[in-house]
């Protein structure tokens, strides 16, 4: 195993190594990978991916951005990458847009018995439906609480692309969603 | 009912894209309009049913955390189907960059460019083989005669390379216009463009286009003239943007190639060029049979 490398982060005149960053952020960076990717295995591949791009561009880290904030962005970005790899190669093999699978939503009865479990599909089926951008937007402004321009700085995009992108998503998810809430006012 | 001019506001706000001020505002009017607040409460009831409960993985794997990152950096990947992901400073990144230093020794860094000499070499080496053999079997009077034979036939193959040349252009510049012109600038990444590789491809076609405006003189080669130079204006434009997040100038850039027609006219250059071939294949058919 190599030795982990030192880097000054600009942290007053501090020096932390490596394994103290992944020691410090693992966790918040692992949940934000599991809330874009939605499983673990995913999210244990991206929020590693993640890792080891800092690991590479720890020396050039300037301190300007605070750590966590660097971190974010970078698996942001490595997500929409990756997505957008998976989307190419898709359409490569199948000659079609990365469409979500998507099951008609009458299709699915909700069973009392196991309630939460079905809930948590029918949104896990409903976040599927979102682009990879609106997804990310949504999950930051939502899930992970940041600012417009918080966002827009994960992102790397103009505030107004996110104001676009949520507007999307929500509509996106009113509508997937909307059968869902007709049966909770029912019941 | 809910009022029509909050159906946008409500999920404005409800997105958590509005602002302080449009905030303020529709609580203001869900105050006083009793549909606009339960369509309001709804659709953020309905969100917050979109956030998820996610479980922790446990200690042990947070113990060995980071011992996966380091194992991976090493070279160790443990998932290996994420090769792609390889640091460069492992033995295939190494091996990568190796092989990728002896490639750009051994091939030029434009295919075309490469295409375009080596057909050249090889007709001017065929031209001056036909005159050594020519002065070295045949009379004077003959050998004259083959000469002057041999200056048209150098002229007409100067001229074929010229266009095949002024062709290559207009695929590259066709494929770079494509990409700008269906980059969607609402909805598309802008770092999916790879802006930097395509800016230098402009400026390298830029360049191209003044060594083709002078050379393509002849009245036959007016129109392709006439598209070089109007290519050469959007490839300055595209060459001089100074980010690839600089949607406006990419939206002048899109309007000028639809305004200009330009991947139309391209197209019906590739057209042109396919049915001089088709013509040239048809007659030396035909001469071939007789």
């Amino acid at each position: 195993m190599t030795e982990p490398v030192l880097a000054d982060v600009a942290t007053g005149h501090a020096q932390i190594s490596f394994r103290e960053v992944v020691e410090t952020h693992k966790r918040s960076i692992y949940f934000l990978a599991l809330d874009l990717t939605g499983n673990h295995h995913d999210a244990e591949d991206l929020s590693q991916d993640a890792f080891i791009k800092a690991h590479r561009g720890l020396k050039s880290f300037r301190g300007e951005a605070q750590m966590y904030t660097w971190l974010r962005r970078i698996t942001v970005n490595t997500y929409l990458n990756k997505r957008r790899k998976k989307a190419i190669s898709f359409m490569r093999f199948f000659g079609d847009e990365d469409e979500p699978e998507h099951t008609p939503s009458d299709e699915l009865a909700p069973d009392r018995s196991a309630e939460r479990g079905i809930l948590r599909q029918h949104v896990e089926r409903a976040l599927d439906t979102l682009s990879p951008r609106e997804k990310s937007a949504f999950v930051l402004r939502h899930y992970r609480d940041l600012s417009v321009k918080e966002v827009a700085s994960s992102m790397e995009v103009a505030d107004g692309t996110v104001k676009s992108l949520l507007f999307r998503a929500t509509q996106k998810l009113q509508k997937e969603l909307a059968y869902l809430q007709n049966e909770i006012d029912r019941s | 009912m809910v009022c029509k001019n909050y159906i946008s506001l409500i999920t404005e706000v409800a997105s958590g894209a509005a602002g302080e001020g449009d905030r303020l505002h529709l609580e203001e009017h869900t105050s006083t309009c009793d549909s606009c607040a339960t369509e309001y409460a709804r659709l953020t009831s309905l969100l917050a049913m979109a956030r998820l409960e996610q479980a922790d993985p446990g200690d042990a794997y947070w113990q060995s955390y980071y011992a996966g990152i380091m194992e991976r950096i090493d070279g160790k990947p443990s998932h290996p189907q994420n090769s792609e992901m390889q640091p460069a400073g492992t033995t295939g990144g190494e091996l990568r960059q190796r092989l990728d230093r002896l490639t750009d020794l051994l091939v030029p860094r434009h295919r075309w460019a490469t295409k375009f000499v080596t057909q050249l070499a090889l007709a001017v080496l065929l031209v001056v083989t036909g005159v050594l053999l020519g002065r070295t079997f045949l009379s004077p009077a003959e050998n004259d005669r083959i000469l002057a034979e041999n200056e048209r036939l150098g002229a007409d193959i100067q001229q074929a390379a010229l266009e095949m040349r002024a062709h290559a252009y207009l695929d590259r510049s066709k494929t770079l216009l494509l990409a700008l012109v269906n980059f969607d600038v609402e909805e598309d990444d802008p770092s999916t463009l790879n802006f930097g590789r395509r800016q230098a491809m402009a400026g390298d076609l830029v360049r191209e286009a003044s060594f083709l405006q002078e050379r393509l003189s002849t009245a036959e080669h007016q129109r392709l003239r006439r598209l070089v130079a109007d290519l050469e204006v959007i490839l300055i434009q595209i060459a001089n943007i100074e980010s690839a997040f600089d949607v406006p100038e990419i939206e002048i850039i899109q309007s000028g190639v639809n305004r200009k027609a330009i991947l139309f006219k391209i197209e019906v250059e590739e057209m042109r060029r396919d049915q001089v071939a088709m013509s040239a294949t048809r007659s030396a058919t035909a001469t071939s049979s007789v």
